[in-house]
């Protein structure tokens, strides 16, 4: 798309498209609301994945230090700092409830003797000050951290490790509730515990699908092709078979209690995935985000060598984004495989938006040279 | 009868630098560090061996067993309609074939280690050489076996005192 070597550019150049993009994505919602913040969700879920997920991955960094940090940091670092554009672009959709979520919708509530049982907790009024909540809470820990990460005094690691540990905890309470807003609230009668949990992996995948990638290609316009050493990759790929496996493992067992309970409002989330052409979908999850890369990543070959690392990665994010669209769209379309095209749109507006923020805070960012400690003595 | 010539080294950097230059003229060259040293796998030469394909096989092994004895067991010897699922209940089967997938291939691997490096092994002609011990203490070693075509008694001992070792010693067989 662009020299990533110009980072400017990249940021004048993702933004100009997202601003296109954007223009269509309205037109396309005067025309379709129920459409438009259907595709929306699914692509600001995608997104907040990685924002947020990039965020952990450098508190954990700040709190465990190891050799992966120095590469992956800066683009990590670019994708936490988006926190307060996720947390805009989360506006609009505060005026879709009713065409996304069956509990926001009166005359369903008033129907259904199950939503207004719930409804002590599924409302409007909860919903947008929970998620305000939420965001705000993330927004201030990027800031927080982002603003620590610039000295490197006693002063300013305590404060960090500080910061890390509040912001782990809290990721890992308000992820599942978060989940259970966006995700199961799609589908009221169905329940998981899982589903937090599946959904912040999910997120960790799509993070480390960004940043490793984004370092490979930098590396190279950089002509800092050095600077990535095959044990680097060996690590960023072990990283990634981590979490994929552990994002498969979170996804079957809960597939696995709802299939050995085979109640009827457990099912129902799965129904429309499975028994309908909605499956394909599943299945391209499924390869992209665990078959490919666990296979890939049995290979040193492959897990070593920065361009193969990198298009793995890649593919992996890609992934994700149709997670996304799979855990939102079968639960508005039962009946089978259905895309609109403002679900393409609307990545490009949001991601185009969300790349040309990330691309600022990247031209702060020195380049990544090898430390000592970071290249091996024979290499 | 020779088994070896051993070159002595104070540090890593000297062993893994005569291993370098050793292994331009032999082939046999074997080191004896107390820790892993960086590099010192590649500078030998140490390149593919059998130990993944024997993991793989006895992953597989693992949990195409364990997978067979479920279907067995559920669809052929005791077929049980159980509230109406399929006999073959294959996302039951898969916790299971899993776990015997992970300790077949980690049961192959450890195993396979050991036939292929010969160990546990009672002797060896190392321990023949009462400097030897220090190989676990502080102390590095550059080996050059007997039985390699370019070894000669004299010759090898010379070129070892070249990499200027601590001491070079002959290992009786």
């Amino acid at each position: 798309m662009t020299r990533l070597r110009d980072l400017p550019l990249l940021s004048r150049r993702a933004g100009a498209i997202g601003v296109v993009a954007l223009v269509a994505c309205i037109i396309g919602g005067i025309v379709d609301p129920p459409a438009f913040f259907a595709a929306w969700l699914v692509n600001w879920l995608f997104l907040l994945g990685i924002a947020l997920a990039a965020m952990m991955d450098v508190m954990i960094h700040e709190l465990t230090g190891g050799r992966w940090g120095r590469v992956l940091r800066p683009p990590l670092e670019a994708a936490m700092t988006t926190m307060p554009l996720v947390a805009l672009l989360a506006i609009p959709l505060a005026f879709g409830l009713p065409d996304l979520f069956a509990w926001a919708r009166p005359e369903a509530v008033a129907a259904s003797e199950l939503l207004r049982a719930k409804q002590w907790f599924l409302n409007a009024p909860g919903f947008i000050v929970r998620n305000i909540v939420w965001l705000v809470a993330w927004t201030a820990f990027a800031w927080a951290l982002r603003r620590r990460l610039a000295g490197n005094s006693d002063d300013d690691v305590r404060a960090r490790a500080r910061i890390s540990v509040a912001g782990l905890l809290v990721y890992l309470f308000t992820v599942t509730v978060a989940a259970y807003d966006w995700i199961a609230s799609l589908v009221p009668e169905w329940s998981s515990t899982a589903i937090g949990l599946r959904l912040g992996v999910a997120q960790f995948i799509a993070a480390f699908g960004f940043a490793v990638p984004f370092a490979v290609l930098d590396a190279r316009a950089r002509r800092l092709a050095p600077a990535i050493t095959p044990r680097d990759c060996g690590d960023f790929g072990n990283l990634l078979l981590t979490f994929v496996l552990m994002w498969a493992y979170i996804g079957f067992i809960q597939y696995l209690i709802v299939w050995g309970e085979d109640i009827p409002h457990e099912t129902s989330w799965y129904w429309p995935r499975i028994t309908t052409s909605w499956h394909w979908l599943g299945l391209a999850v499924m390869i992209l985000n665990f078959a490919l890369p666990v296979v890939a990543m049995l290979f040193r070959a492959i897990k070593r060598n920065p361009q193969t690392l990198a298009l793995v990665c890649g593919l992996a994010l890609a992934g994700q984004w149709l997670d996304s669209v799979w855990l939102i769209l079968p639960s508005l379309h039962h009946d089978g495989f259905a895309m609109h095209w403002l679900d393409v749109a609307a990545l490009f507006a949001e991601g185009g938006l969300w790349l040309a923020f990330a691309g600022l805070r990247l031209t702060q960012e020195p380049v990544p040279e090898p430390t000592p400690h970071g290249v091996p003595a024979h290499g | 009868m020779i088994h070896s010539l051993l070159a002595e080294f104070a540090g890593p950097n000297e062993l893994l630098d005569a291993v370098r230059q050793a292994r331009r003229h032999y082939e046999e060259v074997d080191a004896y560090s107390p820790y892993a040293v960086d590099g010192l796998a590649e500078a030998l030469g140490m390149r593919r061996n059998r130990v993944p394909l024997i993991t793989l096989l006895g992953g597989l092994i693992g949990g195409g067993g364990v997978y067979f004895l479920e279907w067995y067991s559920a669809v052929i010897d005791y077929p049980i309609n159980s509230g109406g699922r399929p006999l073959n209940s294959w996302p039951v089967f898969i916790p299971p074939t899993f776990e015997l997938t992970i300790l077949g291939a980690a049961l192959a691997a450890f195993i396979g280690m050991l036939v292929l490096n010969g160990l546990p092994k009672l002797h060896h002609p190392l321990f023949n050489v009462p400097q030897f011990d220090l190989a676990s203490r502080n102390r590095f070693f550059l080996g050059i076996r007997a039985t390699d075509r370019r070894f000669d008694p004299t010759l090898t001992r010379q070129y070892l005192l070249g990499l200027d070792p601590l001491r070079v010693v002959e290992v009786p067989e």
